[in-house]
């Protein structure tokens, strides 16, 4: 039987206790130790680490849900537009992907994050199918600054498509409270695959300033009437004043291209945000794309030490550093003592152990026994 | 590179060895995942609750009974957490897991020894350089005489007593060997380096020392002697039992030493031979292998050092089959027979004895030829060395 004190978390992970803990009590406490026991009490508790329950479940459209999400006491809330990195374990393994909030400002009790199954996507996938109600995620606090701004006499453009309309959705919710001239040109495949297609309705009814365009790029729709994919004819048809906006884009990596090409020949980049997360968080890499002889000019960015230099595909990154002048820890040059683990950034490497290529994202790698297959940053 | 129970092997034999230990960790990796976590966890969950327990029962019980459970309790909690969590995830284990709780490099046990000296002398040095005389100095601790290559001196003459005394203070014998004091008393050590070495340790100790002998105590009031007695008790009862498995490691009877000379230019099927011959099993249950840390598998864990300890019982059979099929000698034995060779070798060694044996092995050719390759990637790593 399993059973869980009902306090309010707050008790535990608010600015309460963990605030209010002297420092020479912190000091002698082992905070591991606390945190063991406070999170076995229950698992939304904690001294120092978001925590957030999974209260409800929305099925927003076919491969696409949304979670709603409880956090303890130490969420400091977020601006719309702004995104939490969420941790799961996924056999075993702890992975983090970043998930805009798509949630209503002004229930701060009540994070939603909206998930829809990409190909290839391993942690959508598994939150898609794994995670029911009740369970409890790790959470960063908000963070990003892919906000609109402050000024309410600024009118925004907002341009977003699939599954990128959730940090849009987010600010929308802001336009009840704080009414500014918005237009909102929304991209989705089809009818059945729009998010969130009742309550951008509803949005655009109640708020006199907000005009909604919704396009269907799928093969099949009329393109004339449905619009289709971006062009810069309909900004000319639909948003005459664009230039004068401020603009938001969040979305797929070709539509997001698009725009900024057509913003860059207007010369008005200052006045245009994107929201990407593809390059900082594949997890997805194929050595198949990686030909030897491509290995012959790679760059390692030794980011602390301020360094770059080229490597020859042959080398580990513990000589490379080595020749470079930097003294990395090092030990056994063979991959069993993990003496000199680094965190690499980004990039590909190839463990010359188990000829095996790494993920792109960021990860800790042994340096004596990776060779870099692909351009490399590390934490060195 | 020659065990006198085991046969020679041609360069291509050597070779098709290496693959094969490489292939069978390379099985072990690919199928890590969620039980090995529940695994750690589990155990991790036995260690704080046994600690509460322990804590719980020294301050509330004033009857011999109880007192000696709390003992018991905190004595477990602190072997399991020594031997299975801290060694083993301070090995770089459960990295793979991604978990900071979990991670080698922050991991910080409950034992006067601090994390990083530990980490850099075992880790590196032991694991690299496992029984090689004057490079790895886990082999007699420094102060043990276990073999007729090392030249004799009086004062081994004392060893059986020492020992004794090392197996009752073993966490402050582990702590004071990271330091490497011998050396600062030949004055090999600048006093930049002392400092730095003695820094670490106080900070630690202090910690520990702090909590099992001033601050437990103080909040037991009156109960205060009792909780200290029982603290000292426990730390204790861990201490003989972590010097009892450990020793069993590499002292044993059967398990070899090595000259700096003839692993120069080791190949990686060479490294393995070492490991091999060099460390020594235990035989026992489950409970055993769990509260040695799976140390009772020292071999698979000198093969295998980063791969998480309880899948040591599964893969040891695999391991034993590969040296059967290889003619090579696998040290294993009950826990008393092993102990007991170990304390033997103590006592025989502690006089000036020549052994006819050890002689033997010490000509015994090496059983492969060295490559250019070998010769240059050995060179290159002892320059590494001397530069540190």
């Amino acid at each position: 039987m399993t059973w869980t004190l009902r306090l309010p978390p707050a008790a535990f992970a608010g600015g309460s206790l963990s605030d209010l803990t002297p420092a020479w009590l912190k000091r002698v406490v082992n905070a591991e130790l606390t945190e063991f026991y406070v999170s076995h009490l229950s698992p939304l508790w904690s001294m120092r680490q978001v925590k957030a329950r999974v209260v409800d479940i929305v099925d927003e459209s076919a491969g696409c849900k949304s979670f709603i999400l409880q956090p303890n006491g130490l969420w400091r809330g977020f601006r719309p537009g702004q995104f939490v990195t969420v941790t799961v374990e996924i056999e075993g393994v702890r992975q983090q992907r970043c998930y805009s909030l798509s949630s209503d400002w002004r229930e701060p009790e009540r994070l939603r994050i909206t998930v829809k199954e990409k190909k290839d996507g391993r942690v959508s996938s598994w939150l898609l199918r794994n995670l029911r109600k009740q369970d409890v995620l790790l959470l960063s606090q908000a963070q990003g600054e892919f906000t609109a701004p402050q000024s309410l006499s600024e009118p925004l453009l907002l341009i977003a498509a699939g599954s990128g309309i959730t940090p849009l959705r987010a600010m929308l919710y802001q336009l009840e409270e704080h009414p500014r001239n918005t237009v909102l040109i929304y991209y989705a495949r089809s009818r059945e695959e729009l998010i969130f297609a009742e309550e951008i309705r509803k949005a655009a009814a109640q708020c006199a300033h907000l005009t909604v365009h919704i396009c269907y790029t799928a093969a099949g729709h009329n393109q004339a009437e449905e619009g289709g994919r971006f062009h810069p004819d309909q900004l000319s048809r639909w948003v005459p004043d664009y230039r004068d906006r401020r603009t938001l884009v969040c979305g797929p990596e070709g539509l997001m291209q698009r725009v900024r090409r057509h913003w860059r020949e207007e010369g008005g980049e200052a006045r245009i945000s994107f929201e990407d997360f593809t390059g900082a968080f594949q997890d997805v890499f194929d050595p198949g794309l990686i030909a030897p002889s491509q290995s012959a000019t790679c760059q390692v960015d030794f980011q602390r030490s301020a360094c770059v230099i080229e490597a020859d595909g042959r080398q580990s990154l513990l000589d490379l550093a080595e020749a470079a002048g930097l003294h990395p820890p090092f030990g056994c040059r063979m991959g069993i003592c993990h003496s000199c683990k680094a965190r690499k950034r980004a990039g590909v490497v190839r463990n010359l152990v188990t000829g095996k290529a790494s993920s792109a994202g960021s990860e800790e790698i042994q340096l004596c026994i990776c060779i870099p297959i692909t351009d490399v940053s590390l934490d060195v | 590179m020659r065990h006198p129970s085991s046969r020679a092997l041609t360069p291509e034999q050597l070779e098709s060895f290496q693959n094969e230990l490489d292939d069978l960790r390379q099985q072990v990796v690919d199928d890590l995942g969620q039980r090995d976590l529940e695994h750690i966890r589990g155990v991790i969950n036995a260690v704080r609750y046994s600690e509460l327990a322990g804590r719980v029962l020294l301050h509330v019980s004033f009857t011999p009974l109880g007192v000696v459970a709390g003992v018991a309790c905190l004595s477990l909690s602190k072997i399991l957490e020594n031997m299975e969590v801290g060694h083993n995830v301070m090995h770089g284990q459960y990295d793979w897991t991604q978990d900071p709780a979990l991670n080698s490099k922050r991991y910080e046990w409950d034992i006067v020894c601090a994390g990083d000296a530990w980490r850099h002398y075992h880790n590196y040095e032991h694991h690299t350089f496992t029984n090689i005389l004057g490079k790895d100095r886990d082999f007699g601790y420094t102060i043990t005489r276990l073999t007729a290559e090392q030249p004799w001196r009086p004062v081994y003459l004392l060893q059986p007593v020492y020992n004794v005394v090392q197996a009752l203070t073993f966490e402050w014998g582990v702590a004071l060997f990271g330091l490497e004091l011998e050396r600062a008393v030949s004055g090999k050590m600048s006093r930049q380096e002392l400092v730095g070495r003695l820094k670490p340790f106080l900070r630690k100790a202090g910690r520990q020392l702090g909590k099992d002998y001033v601050l437990f105590p103080a909040l037991a009031g009156v109960g205060a002697p009792k909780v200290l007695a029982g603290n000292l008790a426990a730390n204790v009862i861990r201490n003989v039992w972590a010097y009892a498995i450990i020793s069993c490691g590499h002292f044993t009877a059967d398990t070899r030493v090595y000259t700096e000379e003839e692993t120069r230019n080791e190949s990686r099927g060479q490294w393995y031979l070492r490991q091999l011959h060099g460390s020594g099993n235990i035989e026992g249950g489950r409970r055993f292998y769990l509260l040695s840390g799976h140390l009772s598998h020292q071999i698979e864990h000198h093969l295998f050092p980063d791969i998480p300890a309880h899948r040591y019982p599964e893969i040891a059979p695999k391991v034993r089959a590969i040296c059967d099929k290889y003619g090579q000698h696998y040290n294993t034995g009950p826990f008393l027979r092993q102990f007991g060779s170990v304390l033997k070798r103590i006592v025989k060694y502690a006089l000036p004895i020549k052994d006819a044996k050890a002689d033997a092995l010490q000509s015994a050719p090496p059983s492969v030829q060295k490559t250019e390759a070998m010769v240059a990637r050995r060179a290159q790593r002892d320059r590494k060395l001397a530069l540190a």
